[in-house]
C-alpha cells in the first residue's frame, strides 16, 4: 500500500478507535457484514459510509466530521464537506 | 458513597471491582477462534485492547506471560496443524495401533492382521499365523500409515499453516508472549459503581421487577457487552446504561448507540445529565434509546424513572 494510502487508512481507524473505543471491533463486524474489511474502507467508501449511516443514524454526521477533520489534519489535505467524496479524493491521490 | 457524576461510567470496571473482591486469581490469555487473544473473566471475554487500556490507568499489572504459537512469517495465531506422510509428503494418513510380524519384517495397522476366520492374527503379506507376542509378532505402538505410499511410521511430518497461507515447520513457529494480569487494589475505586446499580437493582427488585446488575448480554457481533442492568417485566425487555457525567459525551453517545445497536431488540434506558439531555436527543434514535436525566443522587428515583417506563 502506498503510503499516503496507508496513512489514511491508519488515520480513519484510529479516529473510530478514539470515537468508538472498545466498541470499535463492534463496528467492524457490522461493516464486514455490509461485505467492507476493515482495511477496505478507502476501496468501498459508500459501503462504509452506509453502515456509518446505518449503525449512528442522527449521530452519524459527528462520526462523519470527526473522520473528516482527523483525516486532513493526518495527511495536511483541505477537508472536503461529503466523507464519501473525501475518501475517493484520497484514493485517486488529488489532494 | 460519590454521586454519580464524580463516578466513571464504564461498567466493566465496575465487573473488574466485583469480581476482584470474589478473586484474587490471575487473569490469563486465552485464543479465540474469531477473536483472537481475550481475557476470560467469569464468563466474559475482555478485548485485549481494552485489558491494554486498564494496564495503562495502572488498574491492572503484569504478573507474567503466557506465549502463543505464531506464525513467524507474519504473526498470525490462527494456525492449523497437518500431518504428512515423511515420504510421499501426502496427507492421507491413518492413525491406528501398529503391528509388526518379524520374521518377514511387514508392520502395519493391527487391523490388517486380524484373520476373518478365527481369533488368531495372520501376517497379510506372507499369511504365516501369528500367535506369541515378543517373538513371532510385536506391538510397538501407536503410528500412521499412508493410505497413498503404504509407508508405516510412528512420527509424521508436522506441518503448520497460519491463517495468511504461510507454512512452517513446528520447530519454526514463533513464540508471542501476552501478559497475565492481576487487578491492582486501585480498582477498588470503582466498587462505587458497582455499588450504586446495586442499590438500584434492589429498589427495582422491591417493586417485583426482574432485574439483574452487571448482565452479560451478547450482541449480534459475538462481543458479550457487560450492562449496568437489565429488566424484563411483560410489558418489554431492556437494557438500563448511563452517561455519568459530561465528559468526553459525545463519544460515550456514540459507543451507546453502536452497543445498542448490536443488541438488537432491546429498547435502552440511557440515564445522562440533565444538562445533556437535549444536546443528546438529537443524536439517537428514540425508538432504540430513551434518554433520561439522571434524578440526583438517589438510586430509588433512578429505579421509579425505570418503573416509569417499563412497568
Amino acid at each position: 500500500m502506498e503510503p499516503d494510502r496507508a496513512r489514511a487508512l491508519e488515520g480513519i481507524q484510529r479516529t473510530l478507535k478514539g470515537l468508538l473505543f472498545t466498541e470499535t471491533e463492534v463496528f467492524y463486524f457490522h461493516l464486514q457484514n455490509l461485505g467492507v474489511g476493515r482495511d477496505e474502507i478507502l476501496d468501498k467508501p459508500e459501503q462504509f459510509v452506509r453502515t456509518i449511516h446505518d449503525i449512528f443514524g442522527k449521530g452519524s454526521p459527528l462520526v462523519e466530521k470527526t473522520i473528516i477533520s482527523e483525516i486532513s489534519k493526518e495527511l495536511s489535505v483541505d477537508p472536503k464537506s461529503d466523507l464519501v467524496e473525501m475518501i475517493k479524493s484520497l484514493r485517486k491521490g488529488e489532494t | 458513597m460519590k454521586s454519580p457524576e464524580q463516578m466513571r461510567d464504564d461498567s466493566t470496571l465496575a465487573f473488574l471491582a466485583s469480581h476482584a473482591k470474589k478473586s484474587k486469581e490471575p487473569i490469563n490469555p486465552v485464543f479465540r477462534h474469531g477473536a483472537g487473544v481475550v481475557y476470560e473473566i467469569e464468563g466474559v471475554d475482555l478485548s485485549f485492547e481494552r485489558i491494554k487500556s486498564y494496564e495503562q490507568e495502572k488498574l491492572l499489572s503484569a504478573a507474567g506471560a503466557k506465549p502463543f504459537p505464531a506464525c513467524p512469517k507474519c504473526s498470525s495465531l490462527l494456525l492449523s496443524v497437518q500431518l504428512n506422510c515423511p515420504d510421499c509428503k501426502r496427507q492421507s494418513l491413518a492413525r491406528s495401533e501398529i503391528m509388526i510380524h518379524y520374521e518377514c519384517e511387514y508392520s502395519g495397522p493391527v487391523e490388517e492382521f486380524v484373520s476373518q476366520k478365527d481369533a488368531e492374527y495372520v501376517c497379510p503379506k506372507c499369511s504365516k499365523t501369528l500367535k506369541r507376542v515378543g517373538i513371532e509378532y510385536g506391538k510397538p505402538g501407536i503410528g500412521f500409515k499412508c493410505r497413498d505410499c503404504g509407508r508405516v511410521f510412528q512420527y509424521p511430518l508436522v506441518n503448520i499453516t497460519c491463517s495468511g497461507g504461510h507454512q512452517s515447520k513446528l520447530d519454526e513457529l514463533d513464540l508471542k508472549p501476552f501478559p497475565v494480569y492481576k487487578v491492582n487494589d486501585e480498582i477498588q475505586g470503582f466498587a462505587d459503581l458497582a455499588d450504586y446499580f446495586l442499590a438500584i437493582q434492589k429498589a427495582l427488585a422491591r417493586s417485583g421487577i426482574e432485574v439483574e446488575v452487571l448482565a452479560r448480554v451478547r450482541g449480534q457481533s459475538g462481543v458479550v457487552h457487560i450492562i449496568p442492568l437489565t429488566v424484563r417485566t411483560g410489558k418489554m425487555q431492556a437494557v438500563v446504561d448511563f452517561i455519568l457525567n459530561e465528559a468526553g459525551s459525545d463519544a460515550k453517545v456514540l459507543q451507546k448507540i453502536l452497543r445498542s445497536a448490536d443488541l438488537g431488540q432491546h429498547v435502552a434506558l440511557l440515564f445522562v445529565p440533565a444538562s445533556l439531555v437535549s444536546q443528546l436527543a438529537g443524536m439517537v434514535n428514540p425508538e432504540k434509546i430513551r434518554l433520561l436525566a439522571i434524578p440526583g443522587n438517589d438510586p430509588d428515583a433512578v429505579a421509579r424513572e425505570v418503573i416509569k417506563v417499563v412497568g
